[in-house]
């Protein structure tokens, strides 16, 4: 599916300095890449980097300083011209074009957002938004009309006329953005746009860039450091490190499934009890599950209990028409008061059972638990099938694996 | 034996010697007409800065250091601009601002480009560094010689020496004031798809205003000291009571001149660093 990406990099690598083509031969040559910069006096900024991203997603490129984080993004507006490597965005390789092909592209297609907001000191609000629009050749009345409904949309209605100096980091970060898409761009590249605000103003942005995505569906570029930035706005992560692309994935997969060790230390191992929301009942579900046919005797159970060492069984339906369907759970205090070893297990079975689906996340399954006092959850998938069940050992056992050990008294 | 040996004397002097003997020779038309131009707006100007009465430049000086600083420096500046008419020097200084404007118009006339052409041409800004180089360093009584051979005597090769020597930090602090620029804030015009011409006005020169100031200030600076040397090629103001009192050891009218040069040079850098400041605080 060839269309479905908006922005396709294949193969980028950027190296700078005098000889970045002999350095890059080095580096294919599979030379590491401190002796390489050591060798050419080249800097690698990225190395052969693959990404897809999607129309209409957020898409965080993640990694510490000098990961070549941000020398990527300005690749994708030419700011830097890749050394290597093809950028096709709407299916045009933007590596490719001239001059005028360049200057349009930027003025229409993509706007950037920067890390100390890169605002003009000499011109007030209003004219830092209008910039983009003026470079156009837009008239004043026009691009005047347009700024203001940018600056309405970032909530600084009525700042017209301030000087940037004037404003707290915030509020300039808000210009940067206002000023971004009055050009109404597709894309927005955002470079640690939140990186130089406080922890509350970042937050608050956070909440609202969220917010206008939800209204505007741009397709959003958008580097950080910062790992819980990235777990909130993200809808696909790529984790980077000295010029290279570890990992990309959904946010939670990148929680659950850390490639390396590199990017788990990066996550952070208490990161996933940090945020429940990412973990899904079938991540703290028990896969062991002993199912029985409701017409399966009591004697039969216990045998079974005892065979699997478990305490509690799955009564499905094992006759058609609908073979495998969840009919109720028996545990063992069901089984301790009856004496009569034939009584069936559709007779004494719970039948009450709330069947959790298997994508409902940790906070809400603790919800229904504890609400309705109920001991067994089994976990169903898409088609009703039961394919684990939620005991409180399973959750405990799911917890201590994911809570940093803790400190020893 | 441990004296230089003569043989290897070079005279680079005759080269340059050489050059202006050519243009002399051969351009001789396009000095005249420079000479011409040059002329008729030093009188323009001079006739303009003579048109205003005294009481107005010092209400102005007033004025200025008021708004720029406080009134007291204000006052003082007026004070000072006062002394220098109270020393019988005012038509002097008159026929010296007049070189000095001139001379400064055309520094920034050809300075101000010239630091842009460096900036954006990183391979002529290095050849220009170490030419800049030189003329800061030359002995600035070096510059009357050609210009007394190419204009003659007067007011005009008094200008030519003022322009060449006074250049020097326009060029340099326009070029230094590009490189400075932020580096985001450039990227951020570019993001937009800026063409050049439209980042470097909107965007480069206005960020690098500050330090084009500092530079405009230095270059006045520079003017007012050569064209007090200038003098000694016949132009009219102030130097010229240097010299005479020089000539004649009068020690009195030397100082009274002096004082006035101090005095002048003290107006214009306060007031334009002023104006300088208030382009940085307004960033």
């Amino acid at each position: 599916m060839e269309e479905e990406y908006k922005i396709k990099i294949e193969g980028v690598s950027k190296v700078f300095g005098h000889g970045s083509q002999k350095a890059l031969a080095l580096l294919d040559e599979g030379m590491p890449k401190e002796k390489v910069m050591e060798k050419t006096k080249c800097a690698v900024g990225a190395y052969n980097v693959d990404l897809s991203i999607r129309e209409g997603d957020t898409f965080v490129i993640m990694g510490l300083s000098g990961s070549g984080k941000s020398t990527l993004i300005r690749c994708i507006n030419l700011l830097n011209r890749p050394t290597r490597g093809r950028i096709c965005i709407d299916g045009e390789n933007i590596v490719e074009y001239d001059k005028d092909q360049l200057k349009e592209f930027r003025r229409h297609k993509v706007s950037m957002v920067f890390q100390h907001f890169g605002l003009l000191g000499h011109r007030n609000v209003l004219r830092n938004v209008e910039y983009g629009l003026e470079v156009r050749g837009i008239d004043k009345d026009k691009r005047r009309e347009m700024s203001m409904q940018a600056l309405e949309t970032v909530g600084l209605k009525g700042w017209e006329s301030y000087h940037p100096r004037q404003l707290s980091g915030g509020m300039k970060q808000r210009v940067g953005l206002a000023r971004a898409l009055a050009n109404e761009p597709d894309i927005l590249l955002m470079d640690e746009p939140f990186s130089a605000l406080d922890p509350i103003t970042r937050e608050q942005l956070q909440n609202e860039l969220l917010k206008l995505q939800d209204e505007l569906h741009k397709t959003i570029v958008f580097v950080t450091h910062d790992i819980d930035e990235a777990l909130k706005i993200g809808d696909r992560i790529a984790v980077m490190a000295k010029g290279s692309i570890l990992q990309y994935d959904k946010p939670e997969d990148i929680l659950k499934n850390p490639v390396n060790g590199f990017v788990e230390s990066f996550v952070g191992s208490d990161r996933l009890w940090k945020t429940p929301d990412m973990l899904r009942a079938e991540d703290i579900m028990s896969k062991k599950v002993v199912e029985i046919g409701a017409g399966r005797s009591v004697a039969h159970a216990i045998e079974l209990m005892k065979e699997h060492n478990t305490n509690v069984l799955a009564v499905v339906d094992k006759v058609s028409p609908r073979p495998n369907k969840l009919l109720g759970i028996v545990g063992t205090n069901r089984l301790k008061g009856v004496t009569d070893h034939s009584v069936k297990m559709g007779d004494i079975m719970k039948t009450d059972v709330v069947e959790i689906p298997h994508s409902m996340n940790l906070t809400e399954v603790l919800g229904i638990r504890k609400d309705k006092k109920i001991q067994y959850s089994p976990v169903v998938d898409d088609d009703g099938k039961v394919i684990g069940i939620i005991t409180n050992a399973s959750i405990v056992n799911v917890l201590t694996d994911i809570v940093p050990e803790a400190e020893e008294y | 034996m441990w004296d230089f040996p003569e043989a290897l004397y070079i005279d680079i002097g005759q080269y340059i010697e050489k050059l202006v003997r050519w243009m002399l020779v051969n351009m001789s038309g396009f000095f005249d007409a420079v000479t011409q131009v040059i002329i008729w707006v030093l009188l323009r100007v001079q006739d303009g800065l003579a048109f205003i009465p005294w009481w107005a430049y010092v209400a102005l000086v007033f004025l200025a250091g008021w708004r720029l600083g406080n009134w007291k420096r204000g006052l003082s500046y007026a004070f000072m601009l006062f002394l220098v008419g109270a020393f019988g020097l005012w038509g002097l200084m008159i026929y010296t601002l007049s070189i000095v404007f001139v001379s400064v118009f055309i520094s920034l006339l050809v300075g101000i480009p010239l630091g842009v052409a460096m900036a954006k041409f990183l391979r002529f800004g290095q050849i220009l560094k170490p030419i800049l180089d030189a003329m800061q360093t030359m002995p600035s009584m070096v510059y009357l010689i050609p210009a007394a051979m190419l204009f003659g005597l007067g007011l005009v090769p008094a200008v030519f020496a003022t322009t060449i020597y006074a250049l020097p930090p326009i060029i340099r602090l326009t070029y230094l004031g590009l490189m400075n620029v932020n580096k985001e804030v450039k990227e951020a015009g570019q993001s937009f798809g800026s063409t050049g011409w439209q980042l470097l006005q909107k965007v480069e020169l206005p960020q690098a205003l500050p330090t084009i100031m500092t530079g405009i200030n230095q270059t006045t600076m520079m003017a007012m000291s050569m064209v007090v040397l200038s003098s000694m090629i016949g132009a009219r103001g102030i130097g010229q009571e240097v010299l005479t009192s020089i000539n004649r050891l009068e020690i009195g009218r030397g100082f009274n001149a002096g004082f006035a040069i101090v005095f002048i040079a003290i107006i214009f850098d306060r007031i334009l660093q002023g104006a300088a400041n208030r382009f940085k605080t307004s960033e």
